[in-house]
């Protein structure tokens, strides 16, 4: 793979893949499982109907573009959501892939309808909101927060189909974020970049001096929709966590990439929903 | 002996029978304990379980109630934005153009039309297109009803796809745009044409509420009230426009006529001139012969002839006098007299001419008057000019005044100028001539002018000489009391 160690793979895809983990699957088959790859997915502005990529000269949809990053400069990074888990914790009892066909042994739209007291016809319209403001939360031993998952669609069979794969057997909640959590989310993610420089990510302890060069910010659109017209506030948290001068990029998504951290889950790339993922350059 | 062995581990047996029993009994208590613990907590989260949906539920709504508000507050913040630009618009073609695509998506809505009722040629104008291709707006317009718009344009009420009560009603309007979620409310200016404006939306989420009707049905007025504005201004600009014009004209014809007097006045001037200098040169001949022949140069003369003779002079020289006047007069007219014009004492003036005509004065008896102020200031004139116009006035003054009459001469100090009266109690003027009577050969219709002889040019002259010394003259008089003219003369600083 070159003359360079590599340490990151930058990745963007189409946001309307409809399950964002197999992606990943692939690109791990090659590069490894415990390979960092920090990415986004495109967005539309909610409209669900076309997203775009952008390669040199082309523009394209229904694909993947990546980097593969190595050298001198040293990277941090910083996931969080600030969504909070609500209720009992409930099993998986029957999944495929990014599919949840049952849980608790119910058909898996009863979650939602006990939740809310709705019949799947109505959850159906405000499906969208539902799926933002209360998405779906998988308890990962280990790490700070739940790995959450936007519902999609919901079948006829009553079975929800979310944007990343959610393992069989696995334990969730039904989450609820405010304003003020999504505020401090950003925060702490923009501060972990701050501190953490991958080689280093399962002891963080390390070069906290490195200056930021750059910062990459890959926003869920679903915090947009949240704070509506308080957004800004988001980029005004990670800007002065990460100091007034350092260079702020980044783009609204339909979902993200990023490791986990915690040495359960061997630094592994998942998909996540809803998170404010802050990539930090540092060198 | 054997029985003691079975004896102690007989023994043996029951003792760790009841340990084990105890032990048990313990044990069970325990897990009885745990198995409480456990279904208070159990039910303890079950409990919970039910809050958490409460809670769920509530915020929900919550947080559909803060984004109506948001969307509200957002429309609100447009429509007084739009509002302003609008009413500050006075061209009516410019007002329509304030609604920017922008604007409109902030209100909650992606396309609008707006129409304008032409009554006379019985059609639509479209002012406002937003969001529509062109194909699009010629499929509406292809498609609109003029009867069911005309209906709305009567009813003079906002409509909307929630709340039109008439299901063929709306289902004709819904065919027209093609649109589902649409507010169409009247734009109703009180002058000129009145019309319609639809805004609508293709947006899944979007649900309409009479809240945004109301905002809609606010930008309608707002946009009649700008028209009917606008179209004031324009009536109101168009009015003075026009009167301006009127009044340029009129300007123009008159100061056409101005340049037309002045050159007929030019004309007469000229004229005056080339005959006055044309009738000179005989009358110097005639005058010069009749002399040489009364000086009996060529023989004696019988005294009839001689007296013929002198008739003939006589004659020549009113002539003369008569050419030398209307030189004159021609001469000031036209700029081109020669004034020398120096400080003069009006009293040496005054003096000097009041001899003149001391013998005239006498012959009929009047009294001659002298009024002259006390330390009369000099005054800027042409002595020989200004000797004339006294000389007139004077001879006008004993001419018209009968016996035992009295002239006044009165001088006075007047600002920066002396006025000079000069009265009579003689014949006076009659009211209606009083206008005419500075004018060129005019001459009263009474008894003395019959007999006398005049040329009718003294006061014409007296006047012209006095306006080239920038003085004014008038007259006040009143028949058989008698006039009084006036003039004035700059004063010499």
């Amino acid at each position: 793979m070159g003359r360079h160690h590599r340490e990151l793979g930058l990745l963007f895809s189409d946001g309307l893949n409809e399950n964002g983990s197999l992606l990943l699957k692939g690109l791990q088959q090659k590069l490894g499982l415990s390979f960092p790859i920090f990415g986004a997915a495109a967005s539309d502005n909610f409209n669900f109907l076309k997203t775009y990529l952008y390669y040199n000269e082309d523009i394209f949809s229904d694909g993947a573009i990546g980097v593969l990053l190595g050298g001198k400069l040293k990277f941090g990074l910083g996931v969080r959501h600030g969504w909070r888990p609500l209720g009992k914790l409930r099993r998986v009892t029957k999944c495929s892939g990014n599919t949840i066909k049952e849980i608790e042994n119910k058909p898996a739209v009863e979650l939602y309808k006990e939740y809310f007291a709705k019949e799947a016809a109505e959850l159906k319209k405000d499906l969208k909101i539902i799926s933002v403001f209360y998405p779906i939360g998988i308890y990962l031993s280990g790490e700070k927060e739940y790995l959450l998952r936007n519902v999609r669609a919901i079948k006829e069979d009553g079975s929800l189909v979310c944007q990343g794969d959610i393992p069989e057997g696995s334990e969730i909640r039904l989450m609820i974020g405010t304003k003020e959590s999504c505020l401090a989310a950003a925060k702490e993610a923009a501060e972990e970049a701050k501190k953490i420089t991958l080689k280093s990510m399962f002891s963080p302890s390390s070069k906290e001096g490195l200056p930021i060069k750059l910062a990459l910010v890959f926003d869920s659109i679903s915090r947009y929709m949240l704070l509506g017209k308080d957004a800004q506030l988001e980029l005004e948290a990670i800007q002065e966590a990460i100091g007034p001068d350092v260079p702020i990029a980044g783009l609204y998504t339909f979902g993200e990439q990023a490791p986990l951290k915690s040495v359960n889950y061997f630094g592994r790339t998942h998909f996540h929903n809803q998170t404010i993922s802050v990539l930090s350059i540092k060198g | 002996m054997p029985e003691p062995n079975f004896f102690i581990l007989g023994v043996i047996l029951v003792l760790l029978t009841m340990l084990f029993a105890i032990f048990t009994l313990v044990k069970m208590k325990r897990i009885r304990e745990l198995v409480r613990i456990v279904s208070n907590l159990n039910r303890s989260l079950e409990e919970m379980d039910e809050q958490a949906k409460l809670i769920v539920r509530t915020d929900m709504e919550l947080n559909k109630t803060q984004s109506e508000l948001d969307k509200k507050i957002a429309g609100l913040y447009t429509l007084q934005r739009l509002s302003r630009a609008i009413t500050t618009t006075l061209e009516e073609a410019k007002i329509f153009e304030m609604i920017e695509p922008r604007r409109l998506e902030e209100m909650g809505f992606e396309k609008a039309l707006a129409f304008l009722w032409n009554d006379k040629e019985r059609k639509f104008s479209l002012p406002l297109n937003i969001g529509f291709t062109q194909q699009e707006t010629q499929g509406v317009i292809s498609r609109l009803d003029t009867e069911i718009a005309l209906r709305i344009l009567e009813e003079e009420k906002t409509l909307s796809s929630f709340s039109i009560e008439e299901a063929a009603l709306k289902e004709s309007i819904d065919r027209i745009f093609g649109m589902k979620a649409y507010v169409i409310a009247p734009v109703l200016p009180k002058h000129g044409e009145r019309g319609l404006l639809f805004v609508g939306t293709d947006s899944a989420d979007v649900v309409l509420t009479e809240g945004d009707e109301e905002l809609v049905t606010i930008l309608a007025n707002q946009l009649g009230q700008a028209l009917e504005n606008a179209r004031l201004f324009e009536q109101t600009w168009r009015a003075q426009q026009e009167l301006e014009n009127k009044v340029e004209q009129r300007t123009k014809e008159l100061t056409d006529a101005l340049e037309k007097i002045k050159i007929i006045s030019k004309r007469k001037s000229d004229f005056i001139s080339a005959v006055s200098h044309e009738l000179r040169t005989p009358l110097t001949s005639i005058k010069g012969f009749a002399a040489i022949l009364l000086a009996e140069k060529l023989g004696a003369l019988p005294a009839a002839v001689k007296e013929r003779l002198e008739k003939i002079n006589r004659h020549s020289d009113e002539l003369v006098h008569m050419i030398n006047d209307l030189l004159d007069i021609a001469r000031i007219e036209s700029g081109r007299m020669t004034m020398k014009i120096e400080p003069q004492d009006l009293k040496n003036i005054v003096a000097s001419v009041s001899d003149l005509i001391t013998v005239q004065c006498k012959s009929k008896n009047i009294d001659l008057v002298q009024h002259l102020e006390a330390g009369l200031p000099p005054v800027f004139a042409d002595r020989s000019q200004i000797d004339r116009v006294f000389i007139n006035l004077l001879g006008n003054a004993v001419k018209f005044t009968p016996q035992n009459g009295k002239i006044t001469i009165r001088a006075e100090r007047d600002n920066d100028h002396v006025r000079v009266d000069i009265s009579d109690t003689g014949i006076g003027i009659p009211e209606e001539s009083l206008e005419s009577i500075f004018e060129e050969f005019y001459r009263i219709d009474n008894e003395i002018n019959q007999q006398v002889k005049g040329t009718g040019l003294g006061l014409s002259l007296v006047k012209n000489i006095i306006e080239a010394h920038k003085g004014i003259i008038s007259v006040k008089s009143k028949l058989n009391s008698g006039s009084t003219f006036s003039f004035t003369l700059p004063i010499a600083k």
